[in-house]
C-alpha cells in the first residue's frame, strides 16, 4: 500500500515495537511473535466506540481556550514546514495501568475519519497522547510518517515537553512537542527530503 | 686609353654629378637669406625705402619671433604667386609661424600675404583664410605700389602677432585641457580599481550571507518527504503501532 506517487519505494523503518509489550516486530509481522498481539485486540481491550479523530481532543480537559488557541497556531506553523503531516492532539484520563501506545495506537485505527480527513492524511498523521492522570506522554504515528523517526527519535521530543510539563505549562509542553518535533524533522529531512511535494 | 683610365674618367664623372644630387634648401635659387627683411633683386624700392620696410620686420623677429619677409619680384613666371611665396617661405624661414608678402609690381592682384609655419594648424583655417583676404584687401585698396608693399608688411605682421598670441594660449589651453582630461582619467580609474577591489571585497560576505538566506530561506520553506511503500502490520489499517512512550512527571494540578 502506499498514498498516490510515481515510483514509490520501501524505506526501511527503525526498529518496529509492538504497541503492546514493546517487543520488536517486523514490517510486515500479523501479529506480535512475543505476545501474539493483533488489531484486532485492540478492539477488544477497548470496547467503547471510538471518538472522531479531531485535530486537538481534549478529553482531560488541561488546555484554556488560549491555550487551544496557541496550539493551533504552533501546529499551523509546523504545519507550512512539513504541509504532510497531520498533527493530531489528544489528552485523556486512563487509569495508570493503561497502555498509552495500545490506547493511541487503537485510537489511530479505530477513530472514525474526521469530516474531510482522507487515508492519505491518517497515514501521515502523528497523534501526540497525554494521559493527564498518570503523567505520561506517547506518540503514534500513521504509516506515512513512520519511517522518518524512531521510536528513541520521539521518545526524545517527548522528553522536551517534560519540563514545562512539570511547571504545569500544559500548552508550552505541546508547544515544546511541536518545535523538538520540528527540529528533528529537519534532520530526517536533510536525509529524505526535497523542495518538492512528489504529487 | 687603357682600363685603368676608362675607369678613372668614370670615377670621375660620377664625383663631379655628386654635388648636383645633393642639392638642398641652401640651393634654392634665390640665394640665401639677405640681411634685410625685404628681398628686392630688382632694386624695384630705393634702398631707403627698402631699410624703413625691413626695419619694424626685423625688430619683430628679433623680439617676438614673428618673421615676415617682403619679397618683390618682377615676374613669377608660370608659377602661382602662392606657390612662389611658399618656396621662400621654405627656404628662408625657421619660426613656428611666418609670412612672405610677395609683390609682383604692374600685377593686378599683387600683393599676396602668405602665412606659414606649425602654429597656423592651432588656427582655425576658415579664420586664416578670413584675415588673410581682409588684410590683402586693405592692402591692395592701397594708391600705389609702395604703399602696398608697407601696408601688406605692417597687416601681415600685425596679424601673425595675433595669431601667435592666439597659438600660443590655444596650444597652452589644450595642454591644460590635456592636463585635465589626462587627471580626470587617471581618477576614473583610480575610481574604477577601488570600485574593483571593493567588488571583489564584497563578493565573499555577500557569498557568505546569500548562501546563509539560502539556507534560512531552504529551513523556513515547506519540506516534503518522499512517498514511500508500506506494509500494513498486526492487521491495522492504518497505523502499525510503535512503543514511543515517556513519562514527564506528575500531572499538572487541576
Amino acid at each position: 500500500m502506499s498514498n498516490a506517487s510515481e515510483q514509490p519505494r520501501r524505506l526501511t523503518p527503525g526498529v518496529l515495537a509492538c504497541p503492546a509489550c514493546g517487543g520488536p516486530l517486523k514490517p510486515d509481522a500479523k501479529w506480535c511473535p512475543k505476545c501474539n498481539f493483533t488489531g484486532g485486540d485492540s478492539m477488544r481491550i477497548f470496547p467503547d466506540a471510538p471518538p472522531p479523530l479531531l485535530p486537538i481532543l481534549d478529553a482531560a480537559g488541561i488546555f484554556k481556550d488560549k491555550d487551544i488557541r496557541r496550539i493551533e497556531a504552533g501546529r499551523d506553523a509546523l504545519r507550512r514546514r512539513f504541509p504532510q503531516f497531520k498533527w493530531k492532539i489528544c489528552t485523556v484520563c486512563l487509569p495508570p495501568e493503561t497502555s498509552l501506545s495500545l490506547f493511541g495506537f487503537w485510537l489511530l485505527n479505530a477513530c472514525p475519519f474526521h469530516e474531510k480527513e482522507t487515508l492519505e492524511e491518517r497515514a501521515w498523521t502523528v497523534l501526540l497522547l497525554v494521559n493527564a492522570v498518570s503523567g505520561q506522554a506517547a506518540v503514534v504515528t500513521g504509516y506515512a510518517a513512520e519511517p522518518f523517526l524512531s521510536d528513541d527519535e520521539w521518545k526524545t521530543i517527548l522528553a522536551d515537553m517534560g519540563e514545562p510539563w512539570k511547571a504545569g505549562k500544559t500548552a508550552d509542553a505541546v508547544l515544546c512537542f511541536f518545535q523538538s518535533s520540528r527540529n528533528q524533522l529537519n534532520r530526517a529531512w536533510k536525509r529524505f527530503g526535497s523542495r518538492r511535494s512528489g504529487k | 686609353m687603357n682600363v685603368m683610365n676608362v675607369k678613372s674618367l668614370i670615377l670621375l664623372a660620377i664625383l663631379s654629378m655628386v654635388p648636383a644630387l645633393a642639392k638642398g634648401p641652401m640651393d634654392f635659387e634665390y640665394g640665401p637669406r639677405p640681411p634685410l627683411a625685404v628681398f628686392d633683386p630688382d632694386e624695384f624700392l630705393e634702398p631707403v625705402m627698402a631699410k624703413e620696410i625691413s626695419a619694424p620686420l626685423a625688430k619683430n623677429l628679433a623680439e617676438e619671433q614673428v618673421d615676415v619677409i617682403v619679397v618683390i619680384l618682377k615676374d613669377t613666371g608660370s608659377a602661382p604667386p602662392e606657390h612662389v611665396a611658399r618656396q621662400f617661405a621654405g627656404a628662408w624661414c625657421r619660426t613656428p609661424m611666418h609670412c612672405v608678402v610677395l609683390h609682383v609690381p604692374g600685377n593686378a592682384d599683387t600683393p599676396w600675404i602668405v602665412p606659414a609655419g606649425q602654429l597656423i594648424n592651432h588656427i582655425n583655417s576658415a579664420k586664416v583664410e578670413q584675415d588673410v583676404d581682409d588684410r590683402q584687401r586693405r592692402a591692395r585698396a592701397e594708391p600705389d605700389d609702395i604703399h602696398k608693399v608697407k601696408s601688406a608688411a605692417s597687416e601681415a605682421a600685425d596679424m601673425l602677432r595675433y595669431w601667435m598670441k592666439n597659438a600660443i594660449n590655444h596650444s597652452e589651453m589644450i595642454q591644460t585641457e590635456s592636463l585635465r582630461i589626462r587627471l580626470e582619467q587617471e581618477s576614473i580609474a583610480r575610481k574604477k580599481q577601488i570600485a574593483l577591489f571593493g567588488t571583489l571585497a564584497a563578493i565573499v560576505p555577500l557569498m557568505i550571507g546569500l548562501t546563509v538566506l539560502f539556507r534560512m530561506i531552504r529551513r523556513m520553506g515547506p519540506g516534503y518527504f518522499p512517498n514511500h511503500l508500506w506494509q500494513l502490520r498486526l492487521g491495522a489499517p492504518h497505523a502499525g503501532g510503535n512503543h514511543a512512550v515517556v513519562n514527564l512527571g506528575p500531572p499538572p494540578a487541576p
